[in-house]
């Protein structure tokens, strides 16, 4: 009995020492899986802000309204609303967001998203950690009446890999859709970060 | 080994539970993308559309121009009989009119009498070009290389005539350069204006020159007038009439694919369908490979062309109704044009990756069934039958307009008898399916009265304050949050017909409209006169050219009056003249009584302050002689994406008043007794106001719509050159075939407003769910009658939101909001409240300047 008992205690510990391992091994999968869907999203989105900045240059607007597609295109990977916002919930902000982005493209009105930042400056929410993310957003006329855009999240947090190397913070990117440096990365829209062209409507009537 | 079995239990429900969290992400990643390429599929869809929607208004408006021109050419040439002077009338209207409106060196060539020979010489001639290099039957009448040159006019000689007659077509490389085609047969009688799409459809436009069998009488040379002793001219040549085909090539419809098939969309990436539209030469490939079998014959109009009889008394009578002739042909134009456009942009969204849409073809069925059976567009109803209408009593010049019919054969052209050809057109259309929505201006679209400020302020026709007070976005609402509910603050209201029938194709309508000098003389002042332009462009007294007024004698040369009288005039080729001793000049007037095809009042150029604004929106100026309003269109499409968290959002029994269905009120009927938290001012408040919050969620929550909407415009461009000086096209007053590009413009640009039939919910909440709000002055009442509606489910949000905007604990959560202090100073002054943060200006990140329109696409 003892003997049996006392397998069961060696034993139970092997398992809870395997079970720790295992929680372990699990856990920084599904992390990182986490972290791979939550880059995985923010790329897609970037795409798509790329595509719908594109969108609104061919027709001619200007940089400062692109760079507000941009923004409302890429919304979902933009973090916490933190200006505009009146702290509800999930349902409530999505109707808010409805409401106010067209006032919001118009200029009417004022909004803001944790990554937002086209200036590079950085701030600080929740007092908690140094934001340094930035959505860039570039128009550059092609050849044969094209306009390619680039949209570019530089500095793009990752929420499940902190306290990496200093010169991962410092991040030269290495092109690519998005390359890993630290906790954050850089997440750049079309294939190997070339952005996204379209044929330009408004040469033909604006000068 | 139990213990074992257990903790790895454990260790499988984790794996089991991250497994599912992995499979939600998993989802949540899958729907996300399918949202993200529905919506560049649907961008790409409407873009290509819309561009297809205006290569057609540029089409449709090029081929009246043309007409408009052929028109010109046919009153200059009686101008012998018209004027004194072989080529005064002409010289005048060229000078004044063309001269001002068009290129005028090329335009001085046009159908006068007298053409620069230097000019017909030094260039090519097509006719000569053309025969023998043919491109399946059909040869290039414009060359692309040459804007606004003379090298490509076609001349047709009079072989019957010692007179060169030179005729010429248009003289611009305008019909949609390499897509037209022209085929002259070998007479010179016969000129055809083709706009081939390949595989796909084709427009012909044929003319028939003719020649008059009799003969006239030339002026005396000296005293500006005709007798019945001047010398006879030979044969005049005249446009007599023409004919139309058109067909259209409705594609395989086992190639239009469905979102919903992964085998027909997934292959392509949203971005690579959508830079294949911009690439046209895949889009001709595409639109190429959707066969050209089941061909449908749209309308096949063809009447032989009458040809004028013997014993024609009067060319200005002849003159006439050439112009009518050519006028019916631009107003089947306008209809078919347009409504190939339409068919079209069906084709290309379809070819894009869009579905049908089933309301937008259902709102095309109903207009189809209001047009084929319904009794709002029959003459009983006021709509004229006949387009362009010309009035009963409208042509009393040179004779009785009313016995033409009595001279010679049936010369009374009522005009384009549209209904049966427009809806024998659309059924094709309407059979086929509707994938995109167009601009539309169909008849009878309602206009909202009512007596309150709900209605008198616009609150309750636009849409976007109910998204505001289900969004409870305070900022929006925050005016109508303090206006006066005491009542039945939506007041009475009543619609009623406003729209008339714009006499085209309602679908992407050119705005076109038919004027004619009738029924009185000549005004040169009269505002609607086709000629009122010439009186505004300094430009005229800069060139020496003088206006019609002034070397124009109102008078006539012979006295109308006494045509078939007791005496037995019969006009200039009778045996009796009545002279008019009072006329000065000896001149008719110097137009006859031709109907131009002009702009309607949708075209104008753009105010100051829209070109002030845009130039903020774009950072750039207009191109010149493109700042104004017409030839666009726009198209819209709603389209529900593959998604599978989608359906768990929505409920096919959203009902805001079906208590039942609300977790929330459930909730509230249990435990409305509890007092569960504390408000802000720290008083416990009962369970009724967290329910409500949830309920209000899952209302909410009902109504997101997971459908993904997307819009776009094009628009047809052209201008004039004129000495080197750029106009717009509108300042012609006619429409000229001057229009040379299509491109996507805004959708913010030329957006009119007002109420959009396939804004399907909306426009059904508005046009039949707000009456019914109207007849009653307490919401419970106007909720069940509202609920027995057929349309209920349509109604249901926008009456949601009525029965919050109602709710007076609402309206103060608002104004509480609004008013709440934000930045007080050191003696308790509120600086700031949250209301003032709703015209934040300045900031990163967005907001502030530059102002844009609501939509950046």
């Amino acid at each position: 009995m003892r003997a049996r008992g006392h397998r069961g205690v060696n034993c139970s510990g092997q398992v809870m020492t395997e079970t720790l391992i295992c929680m372990l091994v699990l856990c920084g999968f599904f992390f990182g899986l986490m972290q791979v869907f939550h880059i995985v999203v923010a790329n897609m989105l970037v795409d798509y802000g790329a595509w719908s900045a594109a969108r609104s240059s061919i027709v001619g607007f200007d940089k400062q309204l692109v760079t507000r597609s941009a923004q409302v295109a890429t919304i979902g990977a933009s973090g916490k609303m933190t200006r505009g916002g009146n702290d509800s919930g999930i349902v409530d902000q999505f109707y808010l967001e409805k409401s106010r982005i067209p006032h919001f493209l118009s200029g009417e009105i004022y909004m803001e998203y944790d990554h937002w930042s086209t200036s590079g400056e950085s701030k600080q929410h929740d007092g908690s950690k140094d934001d340094n993310t930035r959505l860039e957003v570039m128009v550059k006329d092609s050849l044969n009446d094209t306009k390619t855009v680039y949209v570019n999240f530089l500095q793009y947090p990752l929420l499940f890999l902190t306290g990496s190397s200093e010169e991962g913070r410092r991040g030269d990117s290495a092109g690519g859709s998005f390359s890993l440096r630290g906790d954050w990365t850089d997440i750049k829209a079309g294939v190997d970060g070339n952005g996204v062209t379209l044929k330009d409507y408004s040469n033909i009537y604006l000068e | 080994m139990i213990n074992s079995r257990r903790d790895s239990g454990q260790t499988l429900i984790l794996v089991m539970f991250m497994l599912i969290i992995m499979v939600i992400a998993g989802l949540f990643l899958f729907d996300l993308q399918s949202i993200i390429r529905g919506k560049i599929k649907s961008q790409s869809a409407v873009d290509s559309a819309a561009l297809v929607g205006a290569e057609w208004q540029m089409h449709t408006l090029n081929m009246i121009g043309e007409l408009n021109l052929i028109k010109a050419s046919t009153a200059l040439m009686t101008d012998y009989v018209q004027g004194s002077s072989p080529t005064y009338n002409a010289e005048t209207f060229l000078d004044v009119r063309m001269a001002d409106i068009s290129d005028i060196t090329l335009s001085r060539d046009m159908g006068t009498g007298v053409p620069k020979q230097t000019l017909r010489i030094d260039k090519t001639p097509l006719v000569s070009n053309n025969h023998g290099d043919t491109i399946d039957g059909f040869a290039p009448l414009y060359s692309e290389s040459n804007d606004f040159g003379f090298d490509n006019q076609v001349y047709i000689q009079d072989s019957a005539s010692d007179r060169e007659w030179h005729w010429n077509s248009g003289g611009y490389p305008l019909l949609g350069k390499d897509l037209i085609y022209s085929m002259v047969s070998d007479d010179y009688d016969d000129i055809s204006f083709t706009v081939r799409r390949a595989g796909i459809i084709y427009v012909i436009v044929q003319t028939d020159v003719g020649h008059t069998p009799y003969t006239q009488y030339a002026d005396d040379n000296e005293g500006h007038r005709l007798t019945p002793d001047s010398p006879t001219l030979g044969p005049w040549k005249y446009i007599n009439g023409g004919d139309i085909w058109m067909r259209y090539y409705e594609s395989d419809g086992s190639r239009v694919r469905n979102s919903s098939n992964p085998d027909g969309y997934a292959k392509d990436d949203g971005l690579t369908i959508y830079r294949r539209y911009f690439d046209k030469t895949e889009v001709g490939k595409t639109i190429t490979l959707t066969s050209n079998t089941n061909v449908v014959p749209i309308l096949v109009t063809l009447e032989d062309v009458k040809k004028i009889p013997e014993g024609m008394k009067d060319e200005l009578r002849a003159t006439t109704f050439a112009a009518d002739r050519l006028s019916n042909m631009q107003a089947r134009i306008a209809f078919v044009g347009p409504l190939i456009g339409f068919g079209a942009a069906q084709q290309a969204a379809k070819n894009n990756g869009l579905p049908n849409n089933d309301d937008y073809s259902e709102v095309v069925r109903n207009q189809y069934n209001r047009l084929r059976w319904g009794s709002e567009y029959l003459e009983s109803s006021g709509v004229h039958q006949y387009i362009p209408y010309i009035p009963e009593d409208g042509r009393v010049f040179p004779y009785d307009y009313q016995n033409w019919g009595a001279i010679g054969g049936d010369w009374k052209e009522p005009g384009y008898a549209w209904r049966v050809p427009y809806y024998k057109m659309l059924k094709p259309i309407t059979d086929s399916g509707i994938a995109v929505a167009p601009n539309s201006r169909f008849l009878g679209i309602p206009h909202m009265d009512g007596d309150t400020w709900f209605t008198q302020r616009g609150y309750a026709t636009d849409e976007d304050i109910y998204n505001a007070v289900l969004a409870e976005d305070w900022c929006v609402l925050r005016h109508i949050l303090r206006e006066d509910f005491s009542t039945a603050w939506w007041g009475e209201i009543e619609t009623s017909d406003r729209v008339k029938f714009v006499e085209e194709s309602e679908y992407f309508p050119v705005g076109v409209d038919f004027q004619t000098i009738a029924g009185t003389e000549f005004d040169p002042d009269h505002e609607d006169s086709i000629l009122r332009f010439t009186n505004g462009l300094s430009e005229s007294d800069d060139r020496g050219l003088v206006s019609l007024r002034e070397q124009y004698d109102m008078g006539r040369p012979y006295n109308q009056d006494s045509v078939n009288d007791d005496r037995g005039t019969v006009g200039v080729y009778g045996d009796f003249v009545d002279y008019n001793d009072e006329d000065g000049d000896g001149k008719y007037d110097p137009l006859a009584y031709i109907g131009f095809c002009v702009f309607d009042k949708t075209w104008f150029s753009y105010p100051q302050d829209m070109i002030d604004d845009w130039r903020g929106y774009t950072d750039k100026d207009f191109v010149g002689g493109m700042a104004y309003w017409g030839g666009s269109v726009r198209v819209k499409s709603s389209l529900e994406p593959s998604m599978i968290s989608g359906t768990l959002a929505k409920s096919k029994d959203s009902d805001p008043l079906n208590d039942d269905i609300y977790l929330g009120k459930e909730l509230k009927k249990q435990f409305s007794d509890i007092n569960i938290q504390k408000n802000s001012n720290g008083e416990m408040i009962g369970f009724d106001d967290v329910a409500r919050d949830i309920t209000n969620s899952e209302r909410r929550m009902r109504h997101i719509q997971p459908k993904i909407k997307v819009s776009a415009a094009a628009k047809a461009f052209g201008r004039f050159n004129i000495d080197g000086a750029i106009y717009e096209p509108i300042v012609a007053g006619l429409v000229l075939p001057v229009f040379t590009d299509v491109g996507l413009i805004p959708v913010a640009m030329e957006d009119a407003g007002g109420l959009d039939p396939f804004n399907v919910d909306f426009y059904r909440w508005v046009t039949e769910g707000l009456p019914i709000l109207g007849s009653y002055d307490n919401l419970g009442a106007a909720s069940t009658a509202l609920h027995m509606h057929p349309h209920w489910s349509s109604f249901a949000p926008f009456f949601g939101a009525i029965q919050k905007l109602n709710d007076p604990d609402f309206r103060l959560r608002g104004i509480t909001w609004l008013e709440t202090p934000t930045s007080v100073d050191d003696d308790g002054v509120v600086l700031r409240t949250n209301e003032d943060s709703c015209n934040w200006k300045s900031g990163h990140g967005g907001g502030g300047n530059p102002k844009g329109p609501s939509s950046l696409h």
